[in-house]
């Protein structure tokens, strides 16, 4: 490798990366008690860090986010509406949240139970969301 | 002739989604991420959910091209989209660490299909694996589902000839079996 090139390295290997997402869900986690677990993943589904609250989260969750977060951008992509956001399953008990890390090759999976209002984790998932998306931005 | 759902499936860097855009006659809908794992394949994206493309059959007919991720850990997705299909077109790359032991687990992963639809297997970048690759393909696949008479092909995925010609031995495959499914009863 010449001295002009760089390697790049995987987001989920990078531990700039890995250390930013850790403080990252440290920090959702003091703002949404009701936050069960949440991931920083790649966008091809590795995780890069995971936060739990009660008691963990499925191993296969980094991969399903990946997928869902793929066909909601494909849904937007095919109907011309331009980026999503973010998605949101509304289920009996909990909601799951996915958001675009923007600019990142990365995805935020938030799990919460449903004590939770939608309205605060949408606004907080999109600060953690601005704030590591500015700092990865600026380690670069 | 009744609608075909057909199912992409095979390892990482097989071919599955150039041959669904090779054979679709709508823009393919499809779901590629940054790939980065370069050890498993080489390439710049990968299939994280689905693709999707269609071929019209008729008037109101069509044939429905899904493809399913490579790798196992969206193992999900298989078993969703394995649900609804009729044939099985398998595509393994030659130039795999071990083409044939490939054939062998994505039969495994998808022997319910196989085993009520139909199934053809596709052999890509054939020039560059072992020179008898395609035969010992086929006599791994006739080991695993002895009953059956499975084609197997050495395919370009790009070559629209070719992807033709092997989902119409595809569509032949899943109208016998579904024939064979009706005398039984």
């Amino acid at each position: 490798m010449s001295e002009t090139e760089t390697e790049v390295v995987a987001a989920h290997r990078d531990p700039v990366v890995i250390d930013a997402s850790i403080r990252a869900l440290a920090g959702l986690r003091e703002l949404l008690p009701s936050l069960v677990g949440a991931l920083l993943l790649t966008d091809d589904g590795f995780e890069i860090a995971r936060a739990t609250q009660h008691g963990g989260t499925d191993e296969r969750l980094a991969s399903m986010a990946s997928s869902l977060q793929a066909l909601g951008e494909a849904i937007a992509r095919e109907l011309g509406l331009g980026d999503s956001e973010y998605a949101l399953i509304e289920a009996h008990h909990g909601r799951v949240l996915l958001r675009r890390i923007a600019n990142q090759p990365i995805i935020l999976a938030g799990v919460f139970d449903d004590d939770e209002t939608v309205g605060k984790a949408i606004s907080v998932s999109r600060k953690l969301a601005d704030e590591l998306s500015a700092e990865l931005a600026s380690a670069r | 002739m009744p609608e075909h759902v057909i199912l992409f499936a095979g390892p990482m860097g097989a071919g599955k989604t150039t041959a669904i855009r090779t054979l679709s006659e709508i823009d393919v809908v499809s779901t590629e991420a940054a790939n980065t794992d370069r050890l498993q394949a080489d390439k710049d994206t990968t299939t994280v959910a689905l693709d999707y493309g269609e071929i019209a059959v008729g008037l109101d007919d069509k044939i429905r091209l899904y493809g399913v991720p490579g790798q196992s850990r969206f193992d999900f997705m298989w078993t969703i989209l394995q649900q609804r299909a009729m044939g099985l077109m398998l595509l393994i790359h030659a130039d795999a660490p071990n083409p044939v032991v490939a054939v062998g687990d994505q039969l495994g992963a998808f022997l319910d299909l196989a085993n009520r639809g139909g199934l053809v297997i596709g052999i890509t970048r054939s020039e560059l694996g072992p020179r008898d690759v395609v035969d010992r393909v086929r006599t791994v696949a006739s080991a695993l589902l002895p009953e059956r008479s499975i084609p197997v092909f050495a395919v370009d995925a790009r070559d629209y000839e070719q992807m033709r010609t092997m989902l119409m031995a595809l569509i032949s495959d899943v109208e016998e079996r579904a024939e064979m499914m009706r005398a039984s009863r």
